[in-house]
């Protein structure tokens, strides 16, 4: 009997010792000592009771260990929502700075009488803007992280956004066209052609970089950022609503129709864009309907 | 203690009656090895049968609780006696365990 009860403290304290480092893979051991038929009644209740402690103890840390395993999805998801909130910060703040720059951009060209004088102003003005916000859009993107395809600059799905784009963009033109058709039938547009090549002038060739750029701050930057934290079912609807009037007010410079345009063009930029997620359809979209519009005679 | 297994396309079902004790905790922990060997990774324990447990047999269920996570599988327990829910609620097994008042319950998603 004392060899029994010297086997099973010895066997309960090694046990105890193992389980103060965290390892219960043997606790199994010290169970031969709970069986009734083979040891006395107090040898039996007293391993029961250790065992029965140390099941306890188990189940806490496997508590522990959930609960840590809980928090840090938590954590994800927490620092997540900060990258969001930081997002939404950096489009709101830079909307606002654009906004107001250029509303007094064009309250500075009232002033100026002469019109050779306010196209190259604006000129100037635009890409200075358009440059200012790429650079702060590049800070943004190094510092959320975030893959640069998450901003559009991918090639993913790419023959399929270029398709869809040039099938959008032909029935865009189409609409266009038929539009300028009914404006000169009407005499409701300020020149009576309905199209003029002559129109291309040389800063149109700037639209080569002009409309990959805009796709890529409109769309890649703040849609795809809107699109992200946005919450909601119809948060991408919000994401292109918003972009677009964005998009239509930074055009107001030129002429409310253009305005109004570009509003309309924004929204089918932005569901191709929402399609694919890549700049690479939406900027070939964008350059053609912007070429057609200045040979429509919109852009004059 | 008597043992009941049953195995379905997704759950495998493991009926337990009688005592589970250090006699025959063992027993209760290769029938449960074994159907998480045999692919399943989502159990459902029926304890309606169960009357009592010991710590051995506790050690049992988190065994099988720790395979089944590993697995990311789910191991529900159903139909616990008042007196064993008291001996989980002492035990601290109520928070670690997905315990449901029957097995209909246990089974919906």
């Amino acid at each position: 009997m004392e060899t029994n009860l010297d086997e099973a403290l010895q066997s309960i304290t090694k046990q105890a010792d193992l389980i103060c480092h965290g390892n219960y893979d043997n606790t199994d051991e010290i169970y031969q000592f709970s069986n009734p038929e083979k040891y006395p009644e107090s040898l039996v209740n007293f391993v029961e009771a250790f065992g029965f402690m140390a099941v306890k103890l188990e189940a806490r840390e496997m508590h522990l260990e959930k609960t840590i395993e809980e928090l840090k999805v938590k954590n994800v998801q927490l620092e997540d929502s900060i990258t969001r909130h930081n997002h939404l910060n950096f489009v709101f703040m830079n909307t606002v700075v654009l906004l107001s720059f250029f509303s007094f951009v064009l309250a500075l060209l009232k002033t100026q009488s002469d019109t050779v004088s306010k196209i190259a102003t604006t000129f100037v003005v635009s890409r200075v803007i358009e440059f200012a916000i790429l650079a702060s859009s590049i800070l943004l993107i190094v510092r959320s992280k975030l893959p640069l395809s998450n901003f559009g600059l991918t090639l993913k799905n790419w023959p399929r956004a270029v398709k869809e784009s040039i099938y959008a963009t032909i029935i865009a033109i189409l609409c266009c066209t038929l539009f300028k058709v009914f404006l000169v039938r009407f005499n409701l547009s300020e020149n009576t052609y309905i199209v003029r090549f002559s129109n291309i002038e040389w800063s149109f060739a700037f639209y080569f970089i002009v409309a990959p750029l805009q796709e890529f701050l409109g769309r890649g930057v703040v849609q795809g950022t809107l699109q992200r934290i946005v919450p909601g079912k119809y948060g991408w609807l919000m994401a292109i609503v918003l972009t677009s009037l964005v998009f239509g007010t930074l055009h107001l410079y030129i002429s409310t129709s253009f305005a109004l345009a570009s509003l309309v063009g924004s929204f089918l930029w932005g569901w191709l864009y929402l399609r694919h997620e890549t700049i690479v359809g939406v900027s070939i979209s964008h350059f053609f309907i912007g070429i057609w519009m200045g040979v429509l005679g919109f852009f004059i | 203690m008597n043992v009941k297994i049953e195995k379905a396309e997704e759950y495998a079902f493991v009926g337990v009656e009688g005592r589970v004790d250090t006699t025959n905790a063992n027993e209760l922990e290769n029938s449960m090895l074994q159907v998480i060997s045999d692919g399943y990774t989502k159990i459902i324990l029926d304890c309606s049968g169960l009357d009592y447990i010991s710590s051995s047999g506790l050690r049992v269920f988190l065994i099988v609780q720790k395979k089944i996570t590993a697995a990311k599988g789910q191991f529900r327990l159903c139909g616990l006696q008042p007196g064993i829910v008291e001996i989980f609620d002492i035990s601290g097994f109520t928070s670690i365990f997905s315990i449901f008042p029957n097995k209909e319950a246990a089974m919906k998603p």
